[in-house]
């Protein structure tokens, strides 16, 4: 599958947040460096369709990005995280599981298997109100995966997880990425250097860098604080 | 299929889930048994069975002729000896001009008095001569002399029914406004929208679920007040006709009738609540704003604010649903339509109520649709 954006362009007024971006992605994860407001969250948006680019067109293999069959293979996890305070995490996931269009079979299967996987089988009868802020990204990581999209979609997932969870969550993107299109977004180089295949590094609303990133290059920890600092 | 039908389980779930869902639903209990006990406060059980002594009698000369003597300062002041009489008296000083002696008024004088009320009334309220006709014909179809029947319970049960629905108001204000509100403020609203059913079916599944959620307790709360009613007062007098009630009403309707009428009404009325909360729950994105309007509305409704001369404006404050279900709603003679078709504004209400609701509806999902992530 192809991932395409397309001279793609977000203008707010006399603020251009995401400024004629074109690249392609396809299976593997992509990692998405980029400062504070350099337009990640904006691309994201509208790669998820939830907000309209002022320009440009996204397509997964020639499917636009606004209709139900493209949703219907995406994965999203925000970088602001809602959920229902109320609702248990296994409420909350079959929930998004009934949104993504699993039957209720399928869905109670996967919610119990993802559950498992990110570690919260034994509070699944818990409120997510009560669970601490890793606790709730792990279940934002759940809802984005459970209808095992094509197309993932992840907006700083691992702000709020501790270093153990890091790398649990770092391994577990790496294998869903083996066939999916990943997207990560993050200003923190450690969390993707391993396990990215390629690079797309944002300023100021333009791509600043589209590829893959060799040891032959240097060291992107350091290739990225004198680009951002 | 299957899955928008767990969809809507868990609208309905995230609904029922607010606290001040649970909280109106126990206000809303609790303002029913007050309602449902108040009467038996101020009515002992000899008064009831006082009023129940003329049951069956007609109210003619004889009536009033065995009444008069026994009416002391016409008919004010009520004692162990005379309070049998005492309906009788209020019903004839219901159709007799102010400060009338009653003891000096026959039968026919009382419902001719009545009748050019009525006419004066309609005049009043700018009927025209098309709709004066059709009165005509249909206060031919209320035979006086009435017959007197004890309807305390009848009575009890349909002024209960106001506060029903301001209880079904206050659900629909508190509890639905949020249904759209909380998405954007918790920010769950980017989650919905890009999944597979969030754009086009989730929005008419949480409309149905909010539209569930009030009309059932509509339903539940017009079936606990009328078994309130019903053990506490009996359901006597469903046949006795409205003019024991209101005099001056031209609608030749028994209680039994009134009551199913109203509670039609307010079903159709919980609906248009219900629309208007989470459709402006969605336009307008702030569910104190929503909370604001209705009950200003409702306030607004209960205000004597339009002179019977600005007919249309009178007209609509009346089809107000807080008019409509009201006792007061049998004074309403305004109809609705021209040349000639006419229909009350009991027939009209329930369409113009679902029909408002679909605008409302269909206006909720053109913002639904419109809505995108920015700003955060």
């Amino acid at each position: 599958m192809k991932l395409t954006v397309d001279r793609l362009s977000k203008q707010y007024k006399n603020k251009i947040a995401v400024d004629r971006v074109s690249f392609t992605l396809s299976e593997g994860v992509t990692g998405l460096l980029g400062a504070n407001g350099a337009g990640k969250t904006t691309l994201m948006r509208m790669m998820t369709g939830i907000l309209d680019p002022t320009g440009g067109e996204i397509s997964a293999d020639g499917v636009p990005v606004h209709t139900e069959q493209y949703r219907a293979i995406l994965g999203y996890l925000p970088q602001d995280f809602g959920y229902y305070p109320e609702f248990t995490a296994r409420e909350f996931v079959r929930y998004i599981a009934a949104l993504k269009g699993l039957d209720k079979k399928h869905a109670k299967r996967k919610t119990e298997e993802l559950l498992e996987l990110v570690g919260l089988s034994d509070v699944a009868d818990k409120k997510i109100k009560t669970f601490s802020g890793g606790m709730k990204q792990r279940v934002g990581i759940a809802q984005a995966i459970v209808n095992d999209p094509r197309i993932l979609i992840l907006d700083e997932p691992t702000a709020g997880l501790d270093p153990k969870e890091r790398v649990r969550f770092r391994n577990l993107i790496a294998e869903i990425g083996k066939d999916t299109i990943v997207l990560f977004s993050t200003h923190i180089v450690s969390d993707i250097d391993s396990i990215a295949k390629s690079l797309l590094m944002m300023r100021d609303g333009q791509i600043i860098y589209d590829g893959a990133w060799s040891k032959e290059q240097g060291d992107l920890e350091q290739f990225y604080m004198e680009e951002f600092a | 299929m299957n899955q928008l039908w767990q969809l809507y389980g868990f609208e309905i779930k995230k609904i029922m889930k607010n606290r001040l869902t649970i909280a109106m639903l126990i206000v809303t209990v609790l303002f029913l048994l007050i309602e449902a006990f108040t009467p038996k406060l101020y009515l002992t059980e000899e008064m009831r069975d006082e009023q129940k002594v003329l049951d069956g009698r007609i109210i003619d000369d004889a009536l009033l002729r065995e009444m008069a003597p026994k009416l002391v300062d016409n008919g004010t002041v009520w004692t162990d000896d005379n309070a049998p009489y005492e309906r009788i008296a209020e019903i004839e000083r219901g159709m007799l001009p102010e400060n009338t002696d009653l003891a000096d008024c026959s039968a026919e004088e009382m419902y001719r008095e009545r009748e050019e009320a009525i006419v004066a009334m309609m005049k009043r309220d700018q009927l025209t001569e098309g709709e004066l006709q059709w009165w005509e014909r249909e206060r031919a179809k209320t035979r006086t002399p009435f017959l007197y029947r004890d309807c305390q319970g009848t009575v009890n049960l349909s002024q209960g029914m106001s506060l029903t629905l301001m209880c079904i108001m206050l659900i629909s204000a508190l509890c639905l406004s949020t249904v759209f509100t909380m998405e954007h403020r918790q920010r769950t609203d980017q989650l919905l929208i890009s999944c597979r059913h969030g754009r086009g079916e989730t929005y008419f599944i949480k409309t149905a679920a909010g539209l569930t959620v009030v009309t059932a307790s509509c339903l539940i709360a017009a079936a606990l007040l009328t078994i309130l009613i019903a053990v506490l007062y009996g359901l006597d007098g469903l046949d006795a006709v409205v003019q024991l009630e209101l005099p001056l009403s031209a609608y030749s309707f028994t209680m039994g009738r009134f009551i199913l009428i109203q509670m039609l009404v307010m079903l159709t009325a919980s609906v248009l609540f219900a629309s208007f909360a989470m459709a402006m729950s969605e336009i307008i994105k702030n569910s104190l704003a929503v909370m604001g309007i209705m009950v200003g509305i409702f306030v607004f409704s209960q205000l004597e604010l339009i002179p019977p001369q600005y007919r249309v404006l009178a007209q609509m404050k009346s089809m107000l649903p807080s008019n409509q279900i009201s006792i007061w709603s049998l004074l309403e003679h305004r109809l609705v339509g021209t040349g000639g078709v006419y229909v009350t504004t009991y027939a009209a209400s329930p369409v113009i109520y679902l029909l408002l609701s679909a605008l409302l509806i269909l206006a909720g999902k053109i913002a639904y649709d419109r809505f995108r992530v920015t700003g955060r």
